[in-house]
């Protein structure tokens, strides 16, 4: 979590400098605030992948269930012959399969067992009522891993680009990172999804069933309370992030007051 | 009483958290408030000026009363939250926009915007102080619970007592919130929230009497408790001492006398009410010892606390010491 905190600010930061380097692409500072956010993308993101296999490794034994919605492997296969990697796949609940699957043979055991040959529990091995949902968790997982991919990348064109001397003006690469300014915070999200619906049905694994956790406040307080605060985080932070663009928009000045210059003043002090 | 040093050191911790959280944030939003009271703009941002730098170091207490009632007490967590949960979604709500109207109120372009944005601050002031009293009022209101699940219909808070609880913390807040102004600003702010300050002595002083004889019919024990000699007297003794030093206060070198009486008045109102509530958590019949968590579970949550509480309060006195000047407004930012 603490290093995808500081890659999804560094994609952001990332996005946001080269949004200001594309106006105005000589500004020292920007120019600092870009090259420190690449930098973090660059050195992070492949300990990122490490630290989400081990991750991922340990699900495998916590909470076997999971890595199988997040593979969509309904059967197990056959001795010897290795995971897919599911590159797509639409899995259904009631059939209990996948429809439209594009796959590659063997290359799933590649990233979760470190072979070509073994083979993980599939989500027919376990009674139905204990399965998460599985078509959240299998788009979410696809959306985190390839946001991932494509961090990753950046991170490497970035090096390439530095050593060629044109990291700050090139501007096809300029314009991919503003598009890439989200993309930290939307594999975070995902992730969450992947972890969250992933553990379904039970809230505390295999000790308290979410349906058995639910409190006695009555449903329409559930509902109504859900929609306010859905409306007043729109509201509030819809004006943050407003203001926040507003101001990430202009390159930083030198001598530019603080937040709240006077306060120290005004405070005796 | 068969309730175990360790419950009984579980309680205190909860305690000590949520009276914190009442004086130190009750003053800020107490000062909330009464930038909705003022038309001059320079008086609302010397207002908002004393309470932007320590609010959000005030709120930690709120947090670590939350967490330590759900680990410390989960079943009086269970019971209570289902209970007030309107009541606290309308306050978390509220708190989000004080904080976000505090904090960026110098953001606004115009006069008129600062207006509205100052009119958010007291209002969710004034909402998240009305629904912490109405928490508290239902609480010692009583709250029916059967096998460690709320069985009411969640409108329990909605009762006059409970709301009588809320507009006497409000004006509790306000005058906690005057005290402080007495403190931290000068000229025509001061003088005017010296005044403010001695009418609502008094007019604290008269509800927490009402307040005290109906929180006394409520419930046998409730009487019996608050008429023993050992409690009256003593409180009795307390609350005349401090009222004497708050009076004098005033005429004092140190500004901020009246509002240490000021606590000290909320402090001995909240161990008050501490004393006529044990050993229950939530009263009629709900026990300490019948809510705590397991030894283990306590006794990782005290080491936490033994940890956090120092720190906190090691923040919030060196904020305080950085911020003790008085407020010098130039001009309107």
């Amino acid at each position: 979590m603490l290093l995808a905190v500081f890659i999804g600010s560094a994609t952001l930061i990332a996005g946001i400098s080269a949004w200001q380097l594309r106006k105005a692409s000589a500004n020292p500072r920007t120019r600092l605030q870009f090259s420190m956010a690449l930098w973090v993308i660059a050195l992070l993101l492949p300990v990122q992948i490490v630290v989400g296999d081990l991750h991922g490794r340990h699900s495998l034994h916590a909470q076997p269930q999971k890595v199988a919605a997040i593979e969509g492997s309904w059967t197990r296969p056959a001795q010897g012959a290795g995971e897919p990697l599911r590159l797509f796949a639409w899995p259904d609940m009631q059939e209990r399969r996948n429809h439209l699957e594009v796959a590659i043979p063997r290359i799933g055991s590649l990233y979760l067992q470190h072979d070509l040959t073994s083979t993980i529990a599939a989500l027919d091995e376990f009674p139905a009522e204990d399965i998460p949902p599985v078509t959240p968790v299998f788009f979410a997982f696809r959306l985190m891993v390839g946001l991932g991919l494509l961090m990753l990348g950046q991170g490497v064109v970035s090096l390439i680009l530095r050593r060629r001397n044109r990291l700050y003006t090139a501007r096809r690469w300029l314009g991919a990172c503003v598009l890439l300014a989200p993309a930290g915070f939307l594999a975070m999200l995902s992730g969450w999804v992947v972890t969250e619906v992933g553990r379904q049905p039970f809230t505390v694994y295999g000790l308290m069933r979410t349906a058995d956790s639910l409190s006695s406040v009555s449903r329409a307080q559930v509902v109504g309370s859900t929609w306010l605060i859905l409306l007043f985080y729109l509201l509030i932070f819809g004006i943050g992030l407003w203001v926040l663009l507003r101001l990430l928009r202009e390159p930083p000045q030198q001598d530019q007051p603080g937040p709240q210059p006077t306060l120290g003043d005004e405070t005796g002090h | 009483m068969d309730t175990d040093w360790l419950t009984l050191l579980c309680a205190a911790a909860l305690a000590f958290s949520v009276m914190n959280y009442a004086v130190l944030d009750g003053t800020d939003l107490g000062v909330g408030m009464l930038m909705g009271l003022t038309r001059c703009s320079e008086q609302r941002r010397a207002m908002a000026v004393t309470i932007l730098p320590v609010w959000d170091a005030n709120e930690t207490w709120l947090v670590l009363g939350g967490g330590g009632l759900l680990a410390l007490f989960p079943l009086a967590y269970a019971i209570l939250l289902p209970a007030l949960y309107v009541p606290f979604i309308v306050m978390f709500l509220a708190l989000i926009a004080r904080a976000m109207a505090l904090e960026f109120r110098d953001c606004a372009a115009n006069e008129q915007r600062k207006r509205v944005v100052d009119g958010v601050l007291a209002l969710a002031s004034l909402l998240t102080g009305f629904v912490q009293g109405v928490v508290l009022g239902t609480l010692v209101q009583g709250v029916a619970h059967q096998d460690g699940q709320y069985i009411g219909d969640g409108r329990d808070w909605l009762n006059p007592f409970p709301v009588f609880c809320g507009l006497v913390l409000v004006l509790g807040y306000v005058w906690l919130g005057t005290c402080w102004l007495y403190w931290r600003t000068l000229d025509e702010l001061q003088r005017h929230s010296a005044r403010q300050a001695r009418v609502l002595a008094l007019v604290v002083a008269a509800l927490l009497l009402v307040l005290i004889a109906w929180t006394a019919t409520l419930q046998p024990q409730y009487a019996r408790r608050l008429a023993d000699i050992r409690l009256w007297l003593p409180a009795g003794l307390i609350v005349s001492a401090l009222g004497w030093v708050f009076s004098k206060g005033f005429h004092s070198r140190f500004d901020f006398i009246p509002l240490f009486a000021a606590l000290g008045v909320f402090v001995l109102a909240f161990a008050v009410m501490l004393v006529a509530l044990f050993p229950f958590i939530i009263p009629p019949d709900l026990t300490l010892s019948e809510a705590a968590s397991s030894p283990n579970s306590q006794i990782f949550m005290l080491i936490g606390f033994a940890v956090l509480i120092p720190i906190t309060l090691a923040y919030n006195t060196f904020g305080f010491r950085v911020f003790s000047g008085k407020v010098r407004v130039a001009s309107d930012g």
